[in-house]
């Protein structure tokens, strides 16, 4: 029989057996189709939420599984010029600095290359103002050369009242402004501002951009023009950033009261609460109502105890299937002894590589983000919502909201009788983790020690493995001070060889003569 | 709200078709809470198209009507073009749209008031969710009446507007739906498109489209050349930010999608439901069938989804190209039912065999899925499927009928009763207003694998009565 199929131990996917040629590049739970590398372009004057919408995306793909990372040039400036002085910085006409930030945009630039070509990245987003059609232009090509598709998100906006508030939420307080009063922080950054102001050149959908692929996002979100959707991930960002809103709001995680499967250490089930379980809800009540929250939103599983937690609430309240318990398989309520006198094997495995473990018949993390999907959209576009789930379910939640990765997720703790009150704020997001006071059992199983830790179990799963929105890894043109700078002298780091191959000077893009020059040494 | 101290921790039921914890049988939360997701209409949804004749506002209102049905939002298009058949029953020539036509213009205006009471009858009287309210709507005055009209009411509503200029896109358009209406029946074609060009003509002076600064406040999408651009405005919630996303996804360049199932598996031929086995020896034959029949078809750019079990991959295997699996295309999970026959079923679950033919759709089997709750775990293949242009799916029995039931506009009813037999590929091709379905059998035998509702459906039936459709097994 051409061939046989055998199904991996852990995923319990089926593929053609190893000996084989290797099988066509396989997803886990749905295909792949963040092929070829996208480069995500930032556009937008300063303090029009870019830094916001660029970390939040990177934390939703990563999530659903698309390698994603931020490239932000602002941080690449502040590690080449250490010390910020003012706003004269970025006067258009301060062509020593203007020189400074090309080069640190062309250093941020390689770095996305590195990530897409060798680092298995799939999405970058270059997160600068991009506000030139020359800076874009340059991008555009780029990404040409290399492969990349590219999409711009614009951010358009003149409410001063919205801007003002940025500037105080997320400037006044970065490193720029470590010593300055808050007044003179915002003054400055309001002159800033304008050195932009009068270079700015919009995505113009009419006529000279009408072939580019993009978002404007007007007034965070109120109106959205959308050009020339390529393919199936600019859709799907898109459709991200049409539901994400900046309103103040707090979601409230937590879980079922403890359920009588709880006390005897079962998995899964569909058992109602014990006693103590409806102690909780008792308690989650008077919770609820101290908070004194308008209009919040209850939403519960369909599992038996879930559901007599909300219940207890008295308020109305939604259920979700898709809020269920990971589905054990052929494990469902077992306890861990059982399971590990069952199938040995199985517990063995999972231990192994907990996220991509999928039950005999049942689910993995894996499969679990891609079912929460949909509700973490709708958390989205909500305001205040509590949502009474399970522990998988609940790590997986949370694991969006804190950036974690595939790895951390399965073993965040998640106890029982306990409420983690996430409130977004400037770029992250406050949690505060209340406790009702009402025993429980523990349910959490940490990773064992003794399990081999297999070198690169990430990388050995091709596409769908969600990392932590990576650190930024800036190589560092350093210059410590801006007079003193010798561009002829410049390491061989910054150049782009992409860029600047001999048959490749670029003297037809203004004010990148310099560039060439010192590619070349 | 106030919360009684003493409230009693009521004892919840689970209901026995659904499989919904209540916290009694007959409470009110038995009703349409069924359903995997919450609901999210709360006010009712009128979706109102604007735009010249032939810009594809019927399409579109047929289209996104189908969709919101198929995952449960209770739609229904109104278009006020049949309307004006029915009050004028002979079509003469396009001066029946000339603006100064007084007579008309009363007739007119009647048909679009004799739509909008439709509409609200059909909110009010048949629970409906979302109504498409498919006229040119061209006129600021027109949309003030619809907007006004919903107000009074509590409606929600949203413009769906479509502006293309491209002539050719309008002479195919006209072409392909317009010169077959009942309008034309009896014209030849050149006079029948010069007739409708002119009727256009009439449209195009009073049009005034949504406008950016004055209806800054109104909910809206602008469509631009057949999707090339959108201009979204003020999406007000759930359903608003769903319909923009669908609009987004869909396109017109022609091309089809197969459905075929995975070959004859070892448990299919024992009668036995679920499970993951593998391919019998027929099944493998039909996959190699498959493969040929495939090549012949000589399709350009063909991408081949399969589920994540065995069987249908093993099929795709035969075809020696590339295929991506979804978990979302597996089959529907028969909880503890998995891999027994309906014999055994109906030997130890008499009821839930019962309960299962009285509500075939919503029924959910013990610890598994109804075929509600495969509809929503199918909605992202769907909106992927129309993403694609020619896609070959390779699936199974509860699968085929969801996915066949969208295409071809089948109520929920009907779906679990749609015929899929092994062995054979449908090949739909998304035409004029709808889908053309060919069906191609391979001639290669196979177990038969569908079974019709039973006449007698009540708890007490006795077991005869329960087996008498199952089909004919090892």
């Amino acid at each position: 029989m051409p061939g046989e199929l055998t199904q991996d131990r852990i995923q319990k996917t089926w593929e053609r057996s190893k000996d084989d040629p290797p099988a066509n590049r396989r997803a886990a739970g749905a295909p792949n189709f963040a092929n070829p590398p996208t480069v995500i372009v930032m556009v937008g004057l300063p303090a029009r939420g870019k830094t916001y919408m660029s970390k939040k995306l990177t934390r939703y793909l990563n999530w659903i599984g698309l390698p994603t990372k931020v490239f932000n040039v602002g941080e690449y400036r502040r590690e080449a010029v250490k010390n910020y002085s003012s706003y004269d910085f970025f006067k258009p006409d301060n062509e020593c600095a203007v020189k400074i930030r090309q080069q640190c945009a062309l250093a941020a630039l390689r770095d996305v290359h590195s990530y897409l070509k060798d680092e298995g990245g799939q999405i970058a987003v270059f997160d600068a103002t991009n506000t030139t059609r020359d800076r874009r232009e340059m991008i555009l090509q780029f990404g040409s050369e290399n492969g990349f598709k590219i999409f711009f998100i614009e951010s358009v906006c003149d409410d001063p009242s919205v801007i003002a508030s940025n500037i105080m939420e997320v400037k006044v307080s970065c490193p720029d402004y470590r010593d300055c009063n808050k007044t003179d922080a915002m003054l400055d950054f309001q002159r800033r501002i304008e050195c932009y102001k009068t270079s700015y050149q919009p995505l113009d959908p009419n006529q000279h951009d009408r072939d580019l692929s993009f978002i404007k996002v007007i007034d965070v979100g109120r109106r959205f023009l959308v050009n020339r959707i390529q393919d199936h991930i600019q859709s799907k960002i898109i459709y991200y950033m049409m539901n994400i809103h900046v309103q103040p709001r707090s979601i409230y995680l937590c879980r079922h009261g403890e359920s009588t499967d709880n006390l005897e250490g079962r998995l899964g089930g569909d058992s109602g609460l014990s006693p103590r379980g409806k102690q909780f809800s008792a308690a989650l009540a008077g919770f609820v109502e101290e908070q004194q929250l308008q209009d919040l939103k209850v939403w519960s599983s369909q599992l038996c105890c879930s559901i007599q937690t909300a219940e207890r609430l008295g308020v109305p309240y939604e259920q979700w299937k898709a809020l269920n318990e990971i589905d054990a398989g052929m494990c469902e309520e077992m306890t861990y002894n059982e399971m590990k006198e069952k199938f040995p094997e199985e517990f063995a495995l999972r231990d192994e590589d907990k996220y991509y473990y999928r039950y005999p018949a049942g689910e993995s993390y894996q499969d679990l983000v891609q079912r929460v999907e949909p509700v973490i959209m709708d958390l989205e576009r909500q305001e205040n919502v509590l949502v009474i789930c399970h522990q998988a379910v609940m790590r997986c939640l949370l694991a969006y909201f804190l950036d974690k990765s595939a790895e951390e997720m399965p073993y965040l703790k998640c106890p029982l009788h306990m409420v983690l009150k996430l409130t977004p704020v400037a770029y992250g997001c406050k949690v505060e983790s209340i406790s009702l006071n009402v025993e429980a059992v523990n349910t959490h199983r940490d990773r064992p020690e003794d399990v081999k830790w297999g070198p690169g179990t990430l990388i050995r799963r091709n596409s769908v493995t969600p990392l932590t929105s990576p650190e930024s890894n800036i190589k560092k043109p350093r210059i410590d001070d801006l007079d003193e700078a010798d561009f002829s002298e410049l390491p061989p780091s910054v150049s782009l060889p992409s860029l600047c191959s001999p048959s490749h000077t670029p003297v037809s893009l203004s004010g990148q003569h310099w560039l060439g020059r010192v590619c070349l040494t | 709200m106030a919360l009684s101290v003493n409230r009693e921790q009521r004892k919840l039921t689970q209901t026995p078709l659904l499989k919904i914890w209540v916290p009694w049988v007959g409470c009110n939360l038995n009703r349409r809470r069924g359903s995997s997701v919450p609901q999210f209409c709360n006010s009712p949804t009128m979706i109102v198209m604007v735009g010249l004749p032939a810009r594809g506002k019927t399409y579109i209102s047929k289209k996104l009507t189908r969709y919101l049905n198929w995952i449960g939002v209770p739609t229904k298009s109104f278009n006020v073009g049949q309307y004006r058949r029915e009050a004028v029953k002979i079509y003469k020539d396009f001066e029946f749209f000339n603006p100064e036509n007084e007579e008309a213009m009363k007739i007119r205006k009647a048909c679009a008031s004799a739509a909008l009471k439709d509409v609200a009858a059909y909110f009010s009287k048949e629970q409906g969710q979302a109504a498409v309210f498919d006229a040119t709507n061209t006129t600021r005055e027109r949309r003030a009446v619809i907007l006004s009209y919903a107000k009074e009411r509590g409606y929600k509503v949203f413009f769906v507007e479509s502006i293309c200029d491209d002539p050719e896109i309008i002479a195919e358009n006209i072409k392909q739906v317009k010169l077959g209406s009942p309008d034309y029946v009896d014209r030849d074609e050149d006079e029948a498109m010069k007739d409708f060009s002119q009727r256009i003509d009439c449209y195009k002076s009073s049009y005034m489209p949504i406008d950016d600064e004055k209806d800054r406040k109104l909910s809206y999408i602008k469509i631009f050349d057949v999707g090339s651009r959108y201009l979204v405005n003020r999406v007000q919630d759930h359903i608003q930010s769903r319909i923009v996303y669908y609009l987004m996804n869909i396109h017109v360049t022609p091309r089809s999608i197969y459905l075929s199932r995975h070959g004859e598996s070892e448990l299919n031929l024992s009668g036995r439901i679920g499970g993951d086995s593998g391919l019998s020896p027929r099944g493998h034959k039909y996959a190699k069938g498959l493969a040929t029949f495939i090549s012949d078809q000589n399709i350009k750019e063909l991408k081949v989804w399969t589920s994540h079990m065995k069987r249908t991959i093993q099929t795709a295997e035969a075809l020696g190209v590339p295929y991506e699996q979804w978990k979302a295309l597996n089959e529907i999970d028969a909880g503890v039912c998995e891999e027994l026959t309906y014999e055994e079923i109906q030997e130890n679950l008499p009821e839930e065999f019962a309960l299962r033919d009285q509500d075939k759709y919503r029924y959910r089997y013990p610890k598994g899925e109804s075929y509600e709750d495969l509809v929503h775990r199918l909605e992202p293949v769907i909106m992927e499927l129309e993403r694609q242009e020619n896609v070959l799916v390779i699936c199974h029995q509860a699968v085929f009928r969801c996915l066949l039931a969208y295409f071809v506009n089948k109520p929920a009813a009907e779906l679990p009763y749609l015929r899929c037999p092994l062995h054979t590929v449908l090949k739909l091709t998304p035409i004029a207003y709808g889908c053309k379905v060919e069906s191609f059998s391979l001639n290669i035998e196979a177990v038969n694998t569908h079974r019709e509702r039973p006449v007698n459906v009540d708890i007490n039936r006795n077991p005869e009565e329960a087996l008498q459709t199952v089909p004919d097994h090892i």
